[in-house]
């Protein structure tokens, strides 16, 4: 059976609009959350096992409960929408289809912490999102859902919408407190955690879309009924964002604990064309590939991606077939990470961009036989070597592509053997244009 | 790998806010706790006003918010989606990561250099086109795409960029188009 | 409550919420690091630092200079691992650092070179060729900016925004293409700019004023003080016989000399200023203006005795000098006296004398020529900044006060009445330490007198005017101590060799050629005669004063 719980609103039409949205079911948990004491919100949802969407999975009522209950300085919820771990795109089908789904969310979480201002932080190329989320919010202010005493409930809450301007990092909760508050958005050490020292060096919640948007059914249907859903420590649904070489690209949402490639041929109808599947990147392109063979065996949540040697990050899903390149697929993601890191630490700063000339090399056949195994130890000098995971989400990809398809590597080093294969069929040369 | 050491232009003429982006602007201030969390949201304002930003520019939302002038370039510096140099009226920003290339873009690139004659960075000389290779702009599951003119262009096929930039030429609106045909 | 700490297996008493890198260094365990800076504090981006904390699951990589120390912390400083991250630290950096360490005014005193030496010493594994960033940017009037060998560390930008108050340098941009600027078109202008040049722990910020200069491993130290405000900022005084600068003028005057011997070639001279770290006077800091007046002491010199006999100019002897004092100030030209002399006369010391010169000259004046003996302030006002700056730009008139000698202001060219009626018509002036910046104040006061004595470093309108002069030296040839605003004693060392007489033999060979006593057998019997005869600093060993001198009185309270 196939659970929905965010996404069963995406395809009625003009469920983006307050009315919509009521007519809809709605703002119904608004009088049940009012009614409860506080902390017995962040009780109900850390018994859900509601657990962090944007790629790290953190327990979301633990993370809450974190925040100090009384503090002299105001506290803020960061709703993280800077959608951008390659693969991803989820939280823009939120932002776009049900963006009353997460000011409901967001009531809900900032009445459960004692928050009165939430600063939702959207990428600056979601142009139509931020739309449609604007729009929202000045209607959920409009009708009392937003602002001084919401509803009558005496509880008040400022939701501002900010847009961000190109930088994979601020996804980074750090990263994003910094961009947040004017600067480069280059992601803080830690500790202190954002409980305690967030932006504007006050307490600060940093939550994912998706998790906020799963509030209200939680709150609805009970704790009880969202950790029945899915497994043990892979408690309700999650939405998966599935890309690459399948028939239906899109957002599909599925309880944990079902079979990875089941569900993806189920959702997408499987390897596009009729091609025979190389491989499956399970959770972002910072994920661990896993081959064909691992990808059909392998049950679909926290625990057994993470056995399996990969993660379920933010749940994108990216699908290789046989005609994929895994050295171009590399070096594209190489490239991804060299452009995007803040620049801070030397590891990450030099490293990301270091591997890149390696692989780029190796496939523009200017590779040696010792480039691979240079890759390979430059991987261990850059995990957890770095303020934050940025260089290990470059030399995660790099040292698993390489130990799974290591011949692909070295067929372009071979030079009595180059390789045919090109990334993709098309009419022009893949092989000849730098990148 | 194309944004470092863009150059920074000074038009020579003092800068200021359009009445109407002045009341935007006033609106922003009590909504943050800071003055230099606006500095963001008043560069938006500033390159909107202008296409892209200037030294005038820069200097005068440090001046507004208090901040340091060198400060708020280090930002305009760090973000992709602030332009230190014009744009032209139609700006193409074409995705080039992992779903997008396995889904064509670099065919799409192909498209776009050879109608418009123009690689990544370069503005056509009429101004009417520029182009640049994008990092992942969260649309996977429509690669190839592109963003243009503050909107998504989804599901490409060179036949169907082609028609885009071929509308844009043409000065029709490529929104109102029918790719369905 | 101090907490106990393991540092590769040592037990260390640390106090509670010191940083470990801190509490290391304290311990003589140097820890490599980049960003942070003992002035600046931790700030976490260079990853250097890193070293193994030993916990019950394990060994886990962190940086140091974030960790605050906690009862019962097991830290391996040398373990493989902190050792191999720290040379892949190093590696990375390297990787687009460019090879131009020959020209590298920094090399000798890099921190980059430095651990390369300690981490790596291994052959580039690089071989993409490096990416270009500017060099040699003009970014002020002190400075010159080379991108490409920055290592991003941030210090600079910490140092003008949190210490120096004004942000005027950032990092730009991102990832491997981050650079350091200033904004467009627009300079550094700190007053302590030239600070981040020290900080810089390459070679990417150079000082124009030492660019090209030397390379660092020929500099001679001495530890000295900075005699150019009030503030005395402990100083590095950093020297060198000959050089580069010294042969390309020397070869300019003289293309077809033969050259000599490098270590011959030139007098030495002051290559660098540094600040060096005082906690009770500067910090780790020093402003620009501070270190790089040092240009006197090798310009304009008196080298030479000379007596003036009618419109004319004579070089004459040391001893002929001596006993032209005598004669000017009423004395007979040899033996003690007993009667004060028939001539008028007043003592003009500089507020920039040592303590030791104003003690002597002050009883001089009072022994021999029961005559008034003044301070005087003759450098124009500066400002009073909220870092070290002082408006007040003479390095010892809390000292002068603390002798009890009376001050006059000749600064804003006022104030000399109480010299020239103390002259009346045709006294004596003997005036002591003006090297530069002579007031025109002064000229009033010399056209009081009858005749002038001067004993000064350096030619100005006093030595034009004077009808003896007798060369003295600058602070950077004298062993004295001097007294800043706030009350604390330092000790200024020589850093050269002397081009004059030393002020306080002068009037000590007066002293006791006048009255039979016996001479100082060296500077350190001057100060224990102060410690001795003035109460003011009867509590504190001016013989001992260390490296950052004492604080010997309460600040004064009026400038």
């Amino acid at each position: 059976m196939s659970h929905q719980i965010i996404s069963t609103r995406f395809d009625k039409p003009g469920n983006h609009t307050l009315s919509g949205y009521l007519a809809n079911g709605g703002y119904r948990t608004l009088p049940k959350v009012f009614g409860m004491k506080s902390e017995d919100v962040i009780e109900e949802v850390k018994k859900s096992g509601l657990r962090g969407r944007g790629g790290a999975g953190f327990p979301t009522g633990m993370k809450w409960s974190f925040v100090p209950r009384v503090s002299d300085k105001p506290k803020y919820l960061c709703v993280n929408a800077d959608e951008g771990e390659p693969g991803t795109f989820k939280d823009r089908l939120i932002l776009q289809h049900d963006p009353h789904a997460l000011i409901e969310g967001i009531i809900t979480c900032c009445f459960a912490v004692g928050i009165h201002t939430a600063y939702v932080y959207i990428r600056g190329e979601y142009d139509f999102p931020i739309a449609r989320f604007s729009a929202a919010v000045k209607e959920a202010y409009a009708e009392g859902y937003l602002g001084k005493n919401i509803k009558g409930s005496g509880f008040d809450l400022d939701v501002v919408v900010h847009k961000g301007a190109g930088a994979y990092i601020c996804g980074e909760e750090t990263g994003l407190i910094e961009s947040l508050e004017g600067k480069k958005g280059q992601p803080r050490p830690k500790p202190p955690f954002p409980a305690v020292v967030g932006v504007f060096g006050c307490p600060t919640v940093v939550n994912n879309v998706e998790t906020l948007a799963a509030l209200p059914w939680i709150l609805e249907n009970g704790a009880a009924a969202y950790a029945a859903i899915g497994t043990e420590k892979s408690k309700g649904t999650m939405l998966f964002s599935i890309s690459g070489m399948v028939e239906k690209p899109g957002v599909y949402e599925s309880e944990f604990g079902v079979n990875l490639w089941e569900f993806i041929e189920r959702s997408t109808g499987g390897v596009k064309d009729g091609k025979q599947l190389k491989a499956v990147i399970p959770g972002g392109s910072s994920s661990a590939i896993l081959t064909a063979e691992e990808a059909r065996n392998v049950k679909l949540d926290y625990e057994s991606i993470a056995a399996a040697g990969s993660m379920v990050g933010s749940g994108a899903i990216m699908v290789l077939d046989e005609d994929t390149c895994v050295v171009k697929a590399l070096e594209v993601v190489l490239r991804f990470y060299a452009h995007e890191s803040c620049g801070q630490c030397p590891p990450c700063r030099e490293g990301t961009y270091w591997m890149y000339e390696i692989v780029s090399r190796i496939r523009a056949g200017r590779g040696r036989p010792e480039d691979i195994d240079l890759l390979l130890s430059i991987c261990p000098d850059m995990m957890g070597r770095t303020v934050c995971v940025l260089a290990d989400s470059a030399a995660i990809p790099a040292g698993s592509y390489i130990k799974k398809f290591r011949s692909e590597f070295e067929a372009y080093i071979d030079k009595a053997n180059p390789p045919q294969r090109k990334l993709q069929p098309g009419g022009v040369n893949l092989e000849a244009r730098p990148l | 790998m194309s944004h470092a050491h863009r150059a920074v232009l000074s038009t020579g003429k003092p800068f200021a806010f359009t009445p109407e982006n002045e009341a935007k602007f006033m609106e922003l201030l009590p909504r943050y706790p800071s003055k230099r969390a606006v500095v963001l949201p008043a560069l938006w304002l500033a390159q909107d006003q202008e296409g892209h930003l200037t030294v005038e520019s820069m200097e005068y939302v440090a001046r507004r918010l208090e901040q340091p002038p060198v400060s708020v370039f280090a930002v305009v510096e760090f973000y992709t989606m602030f332009k230190t140099e014009p744009v032209g009226k139609h700006h193409l920003q074409l995705c080039r990561t992992l779903s997008c290339t396995m889904r064509g873009c670099e065919d799409l690139q192909g498209v776009i250099e050879r109608k418009l004659g123009i690689g990544p960075g370069e503005s056509t000389a009429d101004g009417k086109f520029s182009f640049e290779t994008v990092e992942c702009l969260g649309s996977c599951g429509t690669a190839p795409m592109m963003r243009m003119n503050n909107r998504y262009w989804e599901d490409l096929s060179v036949e169907k960029l082609e028609r885009i930039i071929d509308a844009c030429r043409d000065g029709r609106d490529p929104a109102s188009e029918d790719f369905s045909r | 409550m101090p907490v106990t700490i393991t540092v590769n297996g040592k037990q260390i008493e640390a106090p509670d919420g010191a940083l470990l890198i801190d509490v290391c260094a304290q311990h003589g365990i140097d820890i490599p690091h980049f960003c942070y800076h003992p002035g600046l504090g931790p700030d976490g981006n260079c990853r250097m630092c890193q070293v193994e904390f030993i916990t019950e699951r394990g060994g886990r990589l962190g940086i140091s200079c974030k960790s605050v120390v906690a009862e019962g912390m097991v830290v391996d400083t040398q373990s493989a691992a902190a050792k191999r991250a720290r040379a892949s630290v190093e590696e990375m950096l390297l990787l687009n650092h460019p090879l131009d360490c020959p020209i590298c005014d920094k090399a000798g005193e890099c921190t980059l070179q430095n651990y390369y030496m300690e981490h790596d010493l291994q052959n580039g594994r690089q071989d993409f060729t490096r990416f270009k960033k500017e060099k040699a940017k003009d970014i002020g009037p002190t400075l010159i900016l080379d991108q490409e060998r920055c290592v991003l560390c941030d210090r600079c930008v910490r140092f003008l925004r949190d210490v120096a108050g004004e942000e005027q340098l950032y990092i730009a941009g991102r990832g491997h293409e981050a650079y350091i600027t200033t904004f467009p078109g627009q300079d550094v202008t700190s007053p302590y700019s030239l600070n981040t040049v020290d900080i810089c722990p390459v070679g990417a910020l150079t000082s124009k004023d030492f660019r090209f200069d030397s390379a660092t491993w020929f500099l001679k130290n001495t530890n000295s003080v900075c005699t150019s405000c009030a503030r005395g900022c402990s100083m590095q005084i950093q020297t060198r016989n000959g050089g580069m600068r010294d042969a390309i003028v020397e070869a300019e005057a003289m293309p077809q000399a033969p050259r000599a011997p490098e270590h011959n070639r030139a007098p030495g001279r002051i290559y660098r200023m540094r600040p060096r770290h005082n906690p009770d006077v500067n910090g780790y800091w020093a402003c620009d203006e501070g270190r790089t007046n040092y240009q006197f002491v090798n310009h304009d010199r008196v080298t030479k005795p000379s007596l003036r006999k009618g419109n004319e100019v004579f070089v004459c002897s040391s001893q002929e000098a001596h006993t032209a004092i005598r004669t000017s100030l009423g004395f007979a030209a040899a033996g003690t006296v007993s009667a004060p002399a028939a001539v008028k006369s007043v003592v003009l010391l500089s507020a920039t004398c040592t303590l030791e010169e104003m003690f002597l000259f002050q009883r001089v004046a009072k022994e021999c020529l029961h005559a008034p003996v003044m301070v005087a302030r003759h450098v124009p006002d500066g400002v009073d900044d909220h870092l070290l700056r002082r408006a007040d730009k003479h390095p010892n008139a809390r000292g002068a006060e603390l002798l009890g000698l009376p001050i006059i202001d000749l600064k804003a060219g006022a104030d000399a009445a109480s010299v020239t009626g103390a002259l009346g018509n045709g006294g004596v002036l003997l005036a002591v330490g003006f090297n530069t910046h002579v007031s025109p104040a002064l000229d009033a006061i010399l056209a009081h007198a009858g005749a002038v004595i001067a004993v000064s470093g350096c030619t100005s309108a006093l030595t034009e005017r004077a009808d003896l002069t007798v060369p003295g030296l600058t602070f950077a040839e004298k062993d004295g101590i001097v007294v800043n605003f706030e009350g604390h004693a330092q000790t200024l060392r020589p850093a050269l060799d002397p081009k004059g007489e030393t002020e306080w033999c002068i009037a000590d060979a007066l002293l006791s050629s006048l009255t039979g006593g016996k001479r100082y057998e060296s500077v350190a019997h001057v100060r224990k005669a102060i410690m001795d005869e003035v109460p003011a600093f009867a509590g504190t060993d001016l013989v001992k004063l260390g490296l950052t001198g004492a604080r010997v009185a309460a600040p004064a309270v009026a400038r």
